[in-house]
């Protein structure tokens, strides 16, 4: 439940993002998922996050255009015509998402392994975390020194016990 | 850094890299497939509503726009400039991809939108001094003139003011650009581009690479200032066109230095070279004519125009209809981007234009004091400081693409000439050039004023007054009754004898234009006794007229007969000619040089076959030819056949003015296919080719590759049994469908940003070159707006573009008009008196601007 909500808003997050700055609207929502990766949220769940926000944007899209009049422009662009333009279209919308998609995920990937690094990096030689509000999580999941959080973001280990240990193998 | 995360930044980074940079033709995959903004977003803005009201600045009062259901906005103010700032606002609202595009281009700025690849463009409009021409237009501009433009102006801009970035034409979506506010000057870069498009000629220049191959005298035949064919559109009197024919003088020894000039303008003209066949160039051209009331069926007078320019979507042209009461309303087409109708009709004359192709430039070989960095040139004995001015090319991101450091003598730009008159061994000389397109004139005022005129002759007298560039022959009619003719624009008068085909002599001043030609010497006719006028850029003047008053003036340039002995022929043969008649005319598929050539074509080949030519052939073929109409109709299967005979024998018989180097070339058969022929240095028109006709034993029939000596008959005859081989190779037996030619000859309608969804290509037309809807192998060219007027006691007028008035390419109005210009369908046109005028069935939507 609590990832579907997570994906829902940052599906949210994308549609916005996207009105506002544009096609890099997913990386950006995927890197501030990031902290949450970095926590323990699912880098996978961000990448869904764009699936869906450029899934109802191009909806929306599609449908105020008339899918017959986008259908015809995009086979255009590509310079087929009929059901062609029908197969390039579908490849395109797939492609469309496919991008929203990566963009997400890897920008939470790797802002959540970055955010990680950071939250050892800021623990002190004893393992004593400092105050930090972003690594405060993350640390609290951390394991001793030494041990990479890199391998654990896109891992909840609260909830992914059977592959959390192993992850965190040294 | 484990291998997932290695993974996931090496992803992200190729994925922002290639969805942030296009590659090759493709855009940047991130803009196009952006789904809030991209091509999945490029739904048609909403349509003007019933009642939508909206503020903009600058207003002085309220202005009502009533959208009929064609799309056409009939602007209602109170003030002329509120019309022209209205004009604006719905031009911007409509076209603003267009207005975006074609500023740039006609400032030679391209590469600000598409990168260095446009930097050629852009060099060659800004070398010859255009932007610069509009500069100083803009400063000499007179008080009124300058308000309109800044009217115009403000409209432009208050519509971008309102445009959010949901509302981007599509061409900004794929290229991630959004369009820049709109200036003043941009109005007369547009306009400098229409004169850099129609005010040049290349005659000379054509006449110039002949002379270096067949001698001067030949030369002059060849491609002679006085057209074989008199019909001119100053009427001469005699009712009937003539054939002015001589023997063509004989090939001589090669005069080199003649391409002297050829590549003077080849220096400045680098992205339009000369040489190309007359016919093929004469596409860009137009029709228009009149009839008196003695002549109508209605009894009053009637225009009908249709210039021929380069078909694009969206049209080159955007309806318009503006009332400013008791003061102004004109109904007509403007060119986005410049405030004004520039042909139309008020309620008491109509007007329309095509263009005259005199020479108005010329160039001069000039003495600088450095060979590589001149600083002054000579004149008179002194040294004079030349202007110069640096011109930077950038990108949309402001990046410099190139610098110019472009000089100016006070005749026009200063080049210097690469490598020699055409690879020749002479010193590279430093040429100026003067045009005048580039000198002042206003035809801004021109326009504005004309709008207002209550009679033709009022009409062509407000234009004369400003208009300068480029010379268009102006028709007018008016509810009077009265038609009228004047070719308008400014002739230069040059000393000596007055022709412009040398490269003067730069250093001194005896050698500059001494005046223009007063307009009572312009090519003219008002109310003549025939009862009808016309004009199809055919030459303006019959030069051996007696009595008449510019005879003796100097007429070279670029003329095209076939047109106007069509036109003039209907004409004489209707005495009561109804508008329905004048719109069948623009679409006529007859052809006057199909019916010179074909019984040519047909005695040779009743004549037998000449050696080397197959009877049956020649027989087939000819039985072929005969049974063709000469109608470029849709469904005709023998037009084909004859403009392959037509090919065959220009081929044949100009052969003495190939290259003596030839070698085959990429090009374009007259079918629009690839060829690999190698171009011909340069070919005669068609009319003097009929005139060579009247010659049969000419030393120019002569194929120079084969040991007989050929004549006229032998010729048409080989030609004709050619284009019949050819023919059948190509597109199979005549009768089974391949020689039909609705597959052959298309109209090709491009987007004006090139994308191929956006344009409206292979469209089969009833024309073939010089008909009255001429047509190319290209097809990127034709009628861009029909148009015809009866003035009666209450203006009627039908017309019609192809395209439509939005220039959204997903909106059915971007397209809409096509299917009946291709059918050479007329629309009414709509012309309310108030804003209620209109029957509510006739009203898709009204907009009211009101003063913030």
């Amino acid at each position: 439940m609590r990832r579907a909500a997570f994906v829902v808003l940052l599906s949210v997050a994308v549609v916005l993002a996207t009105l506002l700055v544009g096609w890099p609207a997913p990386a950006v929502v995927g890197a501030v998922a990031g902290r949450d990766v970095a926590r323990g949220a699912r880098a996978r769940d961000a990448g869904w996050a764009g699936i869906v926000g450029w899934a109802a944007l191009l909806a929306w899209s599609v449908l105020r255009g008339g899918p017959a009049t986008v259908v015809g422009v995009v086979g255009g662009l590509a310079g087929v015509r009929g059901a062609s333009a029908g197969l390039v279209a579908l490849v395109c919308a797939l492609l469309t998402l496919g991008l929203a998609g990566l963009l997400a995920w890897a920008a939470a990937t790797c802002v959540g392994a970055l955010l990680g690094v950071t939250a050892r990096t800021r623990i002190g030689p004893r393992g004593m975390m400092e105050s930090d509000a972003i690594a405060r999580p993350a640390a609290a999941a951390s394991p001793p020194r030494g041990v990479t959080l890199s391998t654990t973001a896109d891992v909840d280990p609260a909830r992914d016990p059977e592959r959390a240990p192993a992850a965190q193998t040294p | 850094m484990n291998r997932r995360t290695a993974a996931a930044a090496l992803l992200l980074g190729a994925g922002g890299f290639v969805a942030s940079r296009p590659v090759g033709r493709v855009p940047a995959l991130g803009p196009l497939l952006d789904p809030a903004h991209g091509v999945w977003a490029a739904a048609p803005p909403a349509a003007v509503g019933a009642h939508d009201t909206l503020a903009i600045a600058a207003l002085g009062a309220t202005v009502r726009i009533v959208y009929d259901r064609r799309q056409v906005p009939h602007i209602f103010a109170a003030t002329e400039l509120d019309a022209y700032r209205a004009l604006g606002y719905t031009v911007a609202r409509d076209r603003l991809f267009q207005l975006e595009i074609q500023a740039l281009a006609s400032s030679g700025r391209l590469t600000e939108f598409a990168g260095p690849a446009a930097l050629p463009l852009d060099r060659e409009m800004r070398r010859l001094g255009l932007p610069r021409a509009a500069e100083a237009k803009l400063r000499a501009m007179a008080p009124a003139q300058r308000a309109m433009l800044d009217a115009y102006a403000g409209g432009v801009n208050a519509y971008l003011a309102t445009l959010g970035g949901g509302d981007l034409p599509i061409e900004f979506r794929l290229t991630n650009t959004r369009p820049a506010p709109w200036r003043a000057i941009d109005a007369l870069h547009v306009m400098n581009r229409m004169g850099y498009t129609l005010a040049f000629q290349a005659r000379e220049v054509d006449r110039a690479a002949a002379a270096a191959r067949v001698g001067a005298t030949a030369a002059a035949a060849l491609f002679p200032d006085q057209e074989p064919i008199v019909e001119p559109i100053q009427p001469n009197g005699a009712g009937a066109p003539r054939d002015d024919f001589a023997p063509l003088p004989a090939p001589a020894a090669p005069d080199p230095g003649a391409l002297r000039l050829a590549s003077a303008y080849a220096t400045f003209f680098s992205g339009r070279p000369a040489g190309t066949a007359p016919d093929e160039r004469a596409h860009l051209a137009s029709n228009n004519w009149a009839v008196a009331p003695a002549r109508s069926a209605t009894g009053h007078a009637l225009l009908a125009g249709d210039p021929h320019l380069e078909l694009t979507l969206p049209s080159i042209w955007y309806e318009a209809h503006l009332v400013v009461p008791g003061a102004l309303d004109v109904y007509g087409v403007t060119i986005p981007g410049v405030p004004g109708i520039v042909i139309g009709f008020n309620r008491d004359v109509a007007w329309t234009f095509t263009n005259t192709g005199v020479d108005v430039v010329d160039f001069y070989a000039e003495e600088v004091d450095d060979p590589v960095h001149p600083t002054r040139y000579r004149l008179d004995g002194a040294w004079v400081p030349l202007e110069r001015r640096v011109e930077a090319y950038r990108t949309a991101t402001g990046a410099l693409v190139a610098a110019d450091t472009l000089r100016f003598t006070h005749r026009g730009p200063l080049r210097r000439e690469p490598g020699g008159p055409n690879g020749a061994a002479a010193a590279p000389r430093w040429l100026s050039m003067r045009w005048t397109v580039l000198e002042p004139g206003d035809e801004l005022g021109a326009f504005r004023e004309a709008a207002h005129a209550t009679t033709a002759r009022v009409f062509l007298d407000a234009m004369a007054r400003g208009y300068r560039a480029p010379a268009q022959n102006m028709l007018a009619a008016d509810r009077g009754g009265t038609i009228a003719i004047r070719s308008t624009g400014r002739y230069p008068i040059r000393p000596g004898d007055g022709s412009g085909d040398v490269v003067r002599d730069g250093r001194t001043r005896a050698s500059d234009w001494t005046g223009d030609l007063p307009v009572d010497r312009y090519p003219q006719a008002l109310a003549p006794a025939q009862g009808y006028l016309a004009s199809a850029n055919q030459q303006p003047v019959d030069t051996h007229a007696a009595g008449s008053p510019n005879a003796r003036d100097f007429w070279g340039g670029s003329y095209d007969p076939w047109r106007a002995l069509r036109i003039n022929a209907l004409l004489r043969a209707d005495a009561r000619v109804t508008s329905d008649a004048m719109r069948r005319m623009q679409a006529d598929p007859g052809s006057a040089r199909a019916d010179r050539f074909v019984p040519y074509f047909l005695h040779a080949a009743a004549r037998g076959a000449p050696a080397g030519v197959d009877a049956h052939t020649l027989a087939d073929a000819a039985r072929l030819l005969g049974g063709w109409d000469r109608r470029y109709t849709r469904d005709n299967t023998r037009a084909v056949l004859f403009e392959w005979a037509m090919r065959e024998l220009s081929i044949r018989t100009w052969d003495e003015l190939d290259p003596p180097d030839a070698r085959p070339a990429p090009g374009i058969d007259p079918f629009g296919h690839p060829s690999t022929r190698p171009p011909r240095v340069v070919t005669p028109s068609a009319a003097v080719l009929a005139e060579l006709l009247a010659d049969s034993m000419s030393v120019w029939w002569d194929e120079r590759a084969t040991p007989v000596r050929e004549t006229r008959d032998d010729v048409l005859a080989q030609s004709l049994a050619a284009a019949l081989d050819s023919c059948r190779v190509r597109y199979g037996a005549p009768d089974a469908g391949g020689w039909t030619w609705r597959r052959l000859r298309h109209a090709n309608i491009r987007h004006l940003g090139r994308v191929p969804a956006f344009g409206a290509l292979d469209l089969p037309v009833p024309s073939g070159p010089n008909t009255l809807w001429p047509s190319t192998g290209e097809g990127n060219a034709g009628p861009s707006w029909r148009m015809v007027v009866d003035l009666g006691d209450s203006v009627r007028a039908w017309g019609i573009y192809p395209g439509g008035q939005s220039g959204n390419p997903l909106d059915p109005g971007y397209r809409d008009r096509i299917p009946r210009w291709l059918a050479g369908e007329l629309d009414p046109l709509l012309v309310p008196r108030t804003p209620t005028s209109l029957a509510a069935r006739d009203v898709a939507g009204t907009l009211t601007l009101v003063p913030r």
